[in-house]
C-alpha cells in the first residue's frame, strides 16, 4: 500500500536550535494517527510543516508521491483543527464553517446545504446565527472540526484538540472524533501529549522526544513492547532492571535468571527489562525468586499500587489484593510478562 | 438626605464639566449668527457671515485643501499603518520594539520639530511646496497614530488566525481582506478618526510645509489674527455640525445595518457607490494635476494676513493674463524663518526694520525706478526713510504709527496731555492695554522719557525698564495681542496702545474713541514691497508694485484694510471719505520726534527681550 503523506527525514531548526533531528513517517489513507509526546517535544512543529505554515529545512514532504514542501498552505489537501479552535470571531457559526466553500466561491444553494450537513455530523443543529464567542469550548471545537471538514480534505490534521476541555468532555469528543473520522473516512493526524487519548483513539501511535520518533506501531505495541526505556517509561508506568541476557530466551537480573521470549540479542549483551506493573503476582515469599517487603499501598480506585522494596530496588505492582505493610512477599511473573529492550545509549 | 446632597452635587459636577466643553462651542455659534463684526456684543440675527463665506473665494479653496488633505492623508495613512503594523506583529521582538519606539517619537515630538524637519527634507530635496508636500507630510504625521491604535488589536489576535484562513483556501490576501481586517476595525477606526482629526486641524506643519499659495483653514485662520473676522465662526459652525452629524451617524450606523430594509438596500448598492467613490477619486486626482501643473506666468506674493482686497488680486491676475500665487503671514519674524528657509517668492511685503534686514543680508533686488511710473505718486514724506534709504529696496504700501486709543467717555483731555505718562496716571489703574511686544513697548517707555527709540545706550534702556516697571506697579496694565481690536470695539477698557491703522478701523465701529499720539514722539511705519533675489519673472514684479500704487487700487486697498495709503490721491479720498474725521487715519506727518523702527543688532534685542521677560514677570 502506498503512503498517503510520507515525511522523509525532515529536519527544522528555530534559533540554531534543532527541534526536529529527522523524522521519517508514513501515513496512510483512513488512518488515525497520533503523534505523542512530551511538551516541545516537536509534534506542533511536525504539524505545521505538513499543513504548510512552517517549512522544512531539510528533507522530503510527499502527498501522493508528490513532493509539496513548497506549496502553500492554501494550494495542500490538508485542514487543520487548532489547539485553540481559531474561530473567525466577526463571523456567526454558519459563516465560520461556510469559510472555505465561500472562499471557492460555491454557490449559495450549495454552501447551505454542506453547512447543515456539517452542523449535523458535529451535533450543532440549530446553531447557525449563533455568535461563536457565545458558544462554550466543546461547541466551539465542534465548530472548528465542521469548518475543516466542510473541505473535504484527505488529511485532518488536529493539534490537541481536546486541550482545553474539562476531563469529562475529554471522554465524550475523544469517542465522538473516533465516530466523525469513521463516518468521513479520512485520515486523522492528530497530536497530543496524553498517552490515554492517544492509546485509545488511534490505529498507529508515533512516540516522540526531542526531535526523534522513538517508536511507531500500533497502542499494543508500543504499550506492550516499548522499543526502548522513554517509550516504556512514558506509555503507562512500569519497573525498568537493567540485566543480561545470557542467551535466547533466558536473561538475568537481580541476582537471578528467568526464562524469556525475546530473542536475537547477542549472548551476555547488557539490556534493560520491562516488567509492567499489573504483570507482577505477589505472592507468598517462599513461591517465587525475588522477596521483598511492602513499603506503602495506595488505593487508586480499580486496583492498589503497592510498592515492594527488595534487595536492589522498589518494585511498582498494580493488584486487587491487599497486602500490609512490612509483609514479606514473593514478585511472580511468567516468561510472557518480561520484555526485553535494548539499552539505551 | 445625604444621597440625595450626593446625587445633586454629581449632577451639578457633570453640568459644570459639560458647561466648560460646550460652552465656547456654543458661544461660537451664537456668534456666526450675529449682525455685526464684534465678538462681544450681539446686536442682532443675521446670515451675513455665511454669506460672506460662500462668497470668500479664499475660505472656501482653503475648505477645500484642509478636507481634501484629510480625506487623503486618512485614507493612506491608515493602510499604510495598518499594512505597517500588521507587518509589525510578525518580526522579530527586538525589531519589534525598537520600531514601536520610534513610532512614538513623531507622536510625542513637539509639531514644531517635525515640521522643521520635513520642510528641511522637501527643501533639500528641492521638491516644490505645496499641495503635495502638504499631503505628504500629514501622511508622515498621522501614520504613527493609525499603528499605535491598530497594532494592539493584533496584538489580541490568536497568532493562528492568519493560519486558519489560509487553511481553508483561503490565499494571503484574502486571508488579510477577509478576517484580520475584519477583526482589527475597531482598531483601524480609531486610527482612522484620529488620523483625520489630526490632519484636518493641523497647523504648525502645514504652515511649514506648504507653499505655492496652498493654504488650508488653519492656516487662514491664524494668519487673520489683526481682524478676527466673523466669517471663520460661520465656518466652526458648519463644522461643529459635520461632527455632530458624523457622531451621529457613526452611532446610529450598527442599528441602522441590522434592519432589514438596510440590508436590502446595502445589497443592491455596492457597484453603484464604488463608481461614486471612483469618479469622486477621479475628481480628486484631476484636481491634484491642476494643482500641480505650473503656469509659465506667475507671480509669488507674500503678505500678512488679512492686508489686501482680495478682489486686486483677481484684477491684477486679470489685467496681466497671469496667475498669482498669494501666502500670508503671521508676523515679519515667521516670514523671516519661512524665508531663510528657501521658501522662494518674487515680492514679499515686510515692514521696515525687516526691510533693512533682508536688504543687509543681500536677499532683495534694488529696483530700478525707471521701470515704475506710478512712483511719482507717492507722498515724499514717506520716501528715502533711515531704514531704506533712496528707496533702493523697497516701496512703500501701507504707513501709520502707534498711539493711545482712548475712550472719550471716560480719559479727561488734560490727563492727555502728559502724553506717554497718561499711561501711568493711578486713575486709570486696571484700566489699560498694552501691546505685548517688547520693541513696542520700550518705544513708549523710551519715547517718554525724550530718547531715541533705537537707543543702544544701556543706560537709557535700564531707565525704560524702569519706567515700564513703575508703570505696570501703578496702574497694572493687562499685556494683549491683536485681541485688543475687538476688546476695544466692545469698549472694554479706557485706554490701550493700537496702531493707527487698527485704531481708524476701531473707531469706525465705536464712537465713543478718539486717537492720540503724544508730543513727546512716536514709532513710524511703513510697510514696503520688496522684490527678491529669488524673483523670476521681475517685469510682473514692477507690474505688481506699479499696480498698487494706482490711485484707485491704491483707495480700494485702504478703504478696506483700515490703513493709510502712501499713495497722495487715495490718502486724501479715504481721509475725506470713508474716514473722515478719524483722527487715527491721518497720522501726523510733521513731529520731529517720530522715528523709524531701525534694524536691531542682536546683542540689544536680547538685552530688551530680558529686561521685558522681568517687566511681565514682576
Ligand atoms: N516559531 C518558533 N520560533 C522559535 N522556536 C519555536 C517556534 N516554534 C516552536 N519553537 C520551539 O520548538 C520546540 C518544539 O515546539 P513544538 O510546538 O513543536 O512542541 P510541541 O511538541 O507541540 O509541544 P507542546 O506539547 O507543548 O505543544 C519548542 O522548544 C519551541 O519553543
Ligand atoms: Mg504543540
Amino acid at each position: 500500500m502506498n503512503a498517503l503523506i510520507e515525511l522523509k527525514n525532515i529536519t527544522k531548526t528555530f534559533d540554531d536550535q534543532q527541534i526536529l533531528k529527522g523524522i521519517n513517517l508514513k501515513i496512510y489513507e483512513n488512518e488515525f494517527l497520533t503523534l505523542l509526546g512530551p511538551s516541545g517535544c516537536g509534534k506542533t512543529t511536525t504539524l505545521r510543516i505538513i499543513a504548510g505554515f512552517d517549512e522544512s529545512d531539510g528533507g522530503e514532504l510527499l502527498f501522493d508521491g508528490i513532493e509539496i514542501s513548497k506549496q502553500p498552505p492554501y494550494k495542500r489537501e490538508v485542514n487543520t483543527v487548532f489547539q485553540k479552535y481559531a474561530l473567525f470571531p466577526h463571523l456567526n457559526v454558519f459563516d465560520n464553517i461556510a469559510f472555505g466553500l465561500n472562499i471557492k466561491k460555491t454557490e449559495k444553494s450549495v454552501v447551505k446545504q454542506e453547512v447543515e450537513k456539517m452542523l449535523k455530523l458535529v451535533g450543532l443543529s440549530g446553531f447557525e446565527k449563533r455568535d461563536v464567542t457565545s458558544l462554550s469550548g466543546g461547541q466551539q471545537q465542534r465548530v472548528a472540526i465542521a469548518r475543516a471538514l466542510i473541505n473535504k480534505p484527505k488529511v485532518l490534521l488536529l493539534d490537541e484538540p481536546l486541550g482545553a476541555l474539562d476531563a469529562k468532555l475529554r471522554k465524550e469528543m475523544q469517542f465522538e472524533l473516533k465516530k466523525i473520522q469513521k463516518e468521513v473516512g479520512i485520515t486523522f493526524i492528530y497530536v497530543t501529549h496524553d498517552q490515554e487519548e492517544a492509546l485509545s483513539m488511534s490505529d498507529t501511535v508515533v512516540v516522540m522526544n526531542d526531535g526523534y520518533i522513538q517508536q511507531i506501531g500500533t497502542p499494543t505495541d508500543v504499550y506492550n513492547e516499548p522499543e526502548n526505556r522513554f517509550v516504556a517509561q512514558f506509555i503507562g508506568e512500569s519497573n525498568i532492571i537493567e540485566g543480561t541476557m545470557i542467551r535466547d530466551c533466558l536473561v538475568a537480573f537481580d541476582d537471578f535468571e528467568f526464562e524469556c521470549v525475546d530473542k536475537g540479542f547477542k549472548e551476555n549483551e547488557e539490556i534493560e527489562v520491562v516488567l509492567r506493573p499489573e504483570d507482577i503476582d505477589i505472592v507468598a515469599a517462599d513461591k517465587a525468586k525475588l522477596t521483598g517487603t511492602v513499603t506503602s499501598i495506595v488505593f487508586k480506585g480499580v486496583h492498589y499500587e503497592i510498592m515492594v522494596q527488595s534487595k536492589y530496588r522498589q518494585y511498582m505492582i498494580h493488584t486487587t489484593d491487599y497486602h500490609e505493610v512490612g509483609l514479606e512477599v514473593g514478585l511472580a511473573f511468567g516468561p510472557e510478562d518480561i520484555h526485553v529492550m535494548w539499552k539505551m545509549v | 438626605m445625604l444621597k440625595k446632597l450626593a446625587r445633586i452635587s454629581s449632577g451639578l459636577y457633570v453640568a459644570l464639566c459639560f458647561a466648560f466643553f460646550y460652552v465656547p462651542i456654543i458661544i461660537t455659534m451664537i456668534f456666526s449668527f450675529n449682525s455685526s463684526r464684534s465678538f462681544a456684543k450681539y446686536t442682532g440675527f443675521s446670515l451675513r457671515w455665511y454669506q460672506a463665506l460662500i462668497n470668500d473665494s479664499e475660505i472656501m479653496a482653503a475648505v477645500g485643501v484642509s478636507v481634501s488633505v484629510a480625506l487623503f492623508a486618512t485614507a493612506i495613512s491608515t493602510v499604510l499603518g495598518t499594512i505597517t503594523a500588521i507587518g509589525l506583529s510578525k518580526s522579530r521582538r527586538i525589531l519589534k520594539e525598537w520600531i514601536l519606539n520610534i513610532n512614538n517619537i513623531p507622536i510625542m515630538n513637539p509639531d514644531i520639530v517635525t515640521a522643521i524637519g520635513l520642510m528641511i527634507l522637501f527643501t533639500s530635496l528641492k521638491i516644490e511646496k505645496g499641495y503635495i508636500t502638504m499631503l505628504l507630510a500629514h501622511i508622515c504625521f498621522c501614520t504613527p497614530y493609525v499603528i499605535t491604535s491598530v497594532y494592539p488589536k493584533i496584538r489580541e489576535l490568536d497568532n493562528n488566525i492568519a493560519n486558519a484562513a489560509m487553511d481553508l483556501g483561503a490565499t494571503p490576501f484574502q486571508a488579510l481582506v477577509k478576517v484580520i481586517v475584519p477583526m482589527i476595525k475597531p482598531g483601524i477606526y480609531a486610527g482612522m478618526l484620529l488620523a483625520f482629526t489630526m490632519s484636518i486641524d493641523d497647523f504648525v506643519i502645514s504652515y511649514f510645509v506648504s507653499g505655492n499659495g496652498v493654504e488650508n483653514i488653519s492656516m487662514i485662520v491664524y494668519n487673520a489674527t489683526k481682524r478676527i473676522n466673523p466669517t471663520i465662526n460661520a465656518l466652526s459652525t458648519i463644522v461643529i455640525l459635520a461632527i455632530v452629524f458624523a457622531v451621529v451617524v457613526v452611532k446610529l450606523a450598527p442599528k441602522v445595518r441590522s434592519t432589514s430594509w438596510f440590508c436590502a438596500l446595502n445589497e443592491k448598492i455596492p457597484k453603484k457607490t464604488r463608481r461614486v467613490f471612483e469618479a469622486v477619486c477621479g475628481v480628486l486626482i484631476f484636481v491634484i494635476l491642476l494643482r500641480c501643473g505650473g503656469d509659465a506666468k506667475t507671480l509669488k506674493v507674500y503678505n500678512a494676513g488679512e492686508y489686501i482686497d482680495d478682489s486686486l488680486v483677481t484684477a491684477f491676475e486679470e489685467e496681466y493674463g497671469c496667475k498669482v500665487i498669494y501666502e500670508t503671514f503671521d508676523s515679519n519674524e515667521s516670514m523671516y524663518t519661512k524665508v531663510m528657509s528657501g521658501e522662494k517668492y518674487d515680492i514679499i511685503i515686510p515692514s521696515d526694520y525687516m526691510i533693512e534686514r533682508l536688504a543687509k543680508e543681500k536677499f532683495l533686488q534694488e529696483i530700478d525706478k525707471d521701470r515704475l511710473k506710478n512712483l511719482g505718486n507717492i507722498m515724499p514724506r514717506l520716501m528715502n526713510q533711515p531704514f531704506d534709504p533712496e528707496n533702493k529696496y523697497s516701496i512703500p504700501y501701507f504707513w501709520g504709527n502707534v498711539g493711545i486709543l482712548y475712550d472719550k467717555t471716560v480719559v479727561k483731555t488734560e490727563d492727555l496731555e502728559a502724553g506717554w505718562e497718561v499711561l501711568r496716571n493711578p486713575a486709570y489703574k486696571d484700566n489699560i492695554y498694552m501691546y505685548n511686544s517688547e520693541r513696542d513697548s520700550f518705544m513708549i517707555a523710551l519715547k517718554a522719557l525724550g530718547y531715541s527709540l533705537n537707543t543702544s545706550d544701556r543706560a537709557e534702556l535700564d531707565r525704560a525698564y524702569k519706567w515700564l516697571v513703575e508703570q505696570k506697579e501703578r496702574v497694572n496694565p493687562i499685556y494683549m495681542g491683536d485681541e485688543v481690536i475687538d476688546s476695544m470695539i466692545a469698549g472694554n477698557k479706557a485706554m490701550a496702545i493700537v496702531y493707527s491703522g487698527d485704531a481708524a478701523y476701531i473707531m469706525s465701529e465705536n464712537e465713543n474713541l478718539g486717537f492720540y499720539t503724544p508730543q513727546s514722539g512716536t514709532n513710524l511705519w511703513i510697510d514696503g514691497m520688496v522684490i527678491t533675489n529669488e524673483c523670476k519673472n521681475d517685469d510682473l514684479a514692477y507690474k505688481w508694485i506699479d499696480f498698487m500704487l494706482e490711485p484707485q487700487n491704491a483707495s480700494l486697498n485702504s478703504e478696506t484694510v483700515g490703513y493709510s495709503s502712501p499713495v497722495e490721491e487715495a490718502y486724501k479720498e479715504i481721509s475725506m471719505t470713508v474716514y473722515a474725521d478719524n483722527e487715527a487715519y491721518v497720522p501726523r506727518q510733521d513731529n520731529q520726534n517720530d522715528e523709524f523702527f531701525r534694524y536691531q543688532e542682536p546683542e540689544i534685542k536680547r538685552y530688551c527681550a530680558e529686561l521685558w521677560t522681568k517687566v511681565k514677570s514682576q
